[in-house]
């Protein structure tokens, strides 16, 4: 499906969940920065569970589905749904694959569909910490008493199109993204929260593919 | 030209054959002519529930996963809405009594010949050629068949007992186009659905249901 490159954006992330309150405007944002370089640059790894809700304008209750999440640097990636459904995306290296209920394997070659490319492009930065230097997004840093919220605002036309802006959570710590926020046109969303992460524990690199 | 008989007879045969084989109302008797309403087969989407499916859905070279909900908004509005997976939405359609309204699709889907296609097909899958629209009524013992004469012929065979829709046939003069195959649960609401084009169009859509109420 995949030219919804803009979703994989998510997929770099870890955390717990996290209850909001009152965000304002960030006073050190070049401290902030700092702090997320130092996190990029100390994870190697993350696992985590995930809840993902999904929240449509037309229905009354929200489409909620689990799974779990791993990352191995440099460059790999794996998105794995087993509630209510099974569905598996891996990243690794040059390759996107995707595993359905039906078992069936999906390769697609990164660098032969540009989409896929500015995909890995966000998803690298987002790891490497260069999403806040991005000139894909305006970027907005909030903070409150328990953590801090980064909102990112698409600049390029065909992301903008469907997507108003994508809320980053980070805890106080900066150890880590507990909680995305995807907030589309016409008032859907999609929430993300990261739970029972693993910083830095081994990850098996059969992780990373898929038969 | 004596030689030429014998052929000729298993041609017309075989056309005969082919002909009566292959009409879905052979095995029926014709009833009436009637307007299908509501009260005589199920709508795929129930008035008060919303229906969440595991879709699939093969397009020409293209696979598409991800989630369908069908929702009837209140009493002249439904939806059907396809999300992926990871939450992202690729299109809604807005159905109004007779009417099927593309409300929003994802710019790599944004083409007419895909979205031509989604629409004809999402279509059938609602019933949207049988509600409300005149049929000739086939029955045998358990099953009725509906027959709606538009463009193409539809054909639409109807569980006596439960009034649920179990195979749709759409067919053009010679051949079936497209067939749709539905399971139920115990309250009638469909639990599987499997269209399949025939020919040329490489169209494959299966939804699972995964959750009643969602």
């Amino acid at each position: 499906m995949f030219k919804p490159g803009l979703i994989f954006i998510f997929l770099f992330c870890t955390g717990i969940f996290f209850a909001q309150t009152p965000f304002k405007p960030m006073k050190d944002t070049l401290a902030f920065k700092q702090r997320v370089d130092k996190m990029s640059k100390e994870t190697n790894s993350i696992e985590s569970d995930f809840v993902q809700v999904k929240n449509l304008a037309i229905l009354s209750e929200k489409i909620t589905s689990k799974g779990s999440f791993s990352f191995m640097k440099q460059n790999n990636l794996r998105w794995e749904y087993n509630d209510p459904y099974k569905y598996v995306i891996v990243i690794n290296k040059d390759k996107i694959l995707i595993k359905d209920e039906n078992n069936k394997v999906k390769k697609y070659d990164m660098n032969a569909n540009k989409v896929f490319k500015e995909i890995n492009d966000i998803m690298i930065s987002c790891v490497n910490g260069d999403i806040l230097k991005s000139n894909k997004f305006s970027i907005y840093y909030f903070e409150n008493d328990k953590g801090y919220k980064l909102e990112l605002v698409p600049l390029v036309k065909s992301m903008k199109e469907s997507l108003k802006k994508i809320n980053m959570y980070f805890d106080k710590n900066v150890t880590s993204v507990i909680k995305l926020e995807m907030m589309e046109n016409g008032n859907d969303s999609t929430t993300i929260d990261f739970m029972n992460k693993k910083l830095n524990a081994p990850v098996s690199p059969d992780k990373f593919i898929l038969k | 030209m004596r030689r030429f008989l014998p052929i000729n007879l298993f041609l017309s045969s075989l056309a005969a054959l082919f002909v009566f084989a292959c009409s879905p109302v052979t095995c029926y008797k014709f009833v009436k002519s009637a307007k299908i309403t509501g009260q005589d087969a199920h709508p795929i989407i129930p008035a008060e529930n919303a229906l969440l499916y595991k879709a699939q859905i093969d397009l020409y070279n293209r696979h598409f996963s991800g989630l369908i909900i069908l929702k009837q908004l209140d009493k002249e509005i439904s939806h059907l809405t396809f999300v992926t997976e990871i939450g992202m939405k690729m299109f809604d359609f807005e159905i109004r009594d007779t009417s099927f309204k593309l409300v929003y699709v994802f710019e790599p889907l944004d083409k007419p010949k895909i979205t031509t296609l989604l629409q004809n097909d999402m279509q059938l899958i609602l019933l949207q050629h049988l509600l409300n629209k005149e049929a000739s009524v086939y029955e045998n013992k358990n099953e009725k068949i509906f027959k709606v004469h538009e463009v193409f012929c539809y054909y639409y065979k109807l569980n006596i007992a439960s009034k649920t829709i179990e195979k749709i046939k759409k067919r053009s003069s010679l051949f079936t186009k497209v067939k749709v195959n539905y399971l139920y649960d115990n309250n009638a609401n469909a639990t599987s659905i499997k269209l399949k084009h025939k020919g040329l169009i490489r169209l494959k859509i299966e939804l699972k249901n995964i959750a009643k109420n969602p």
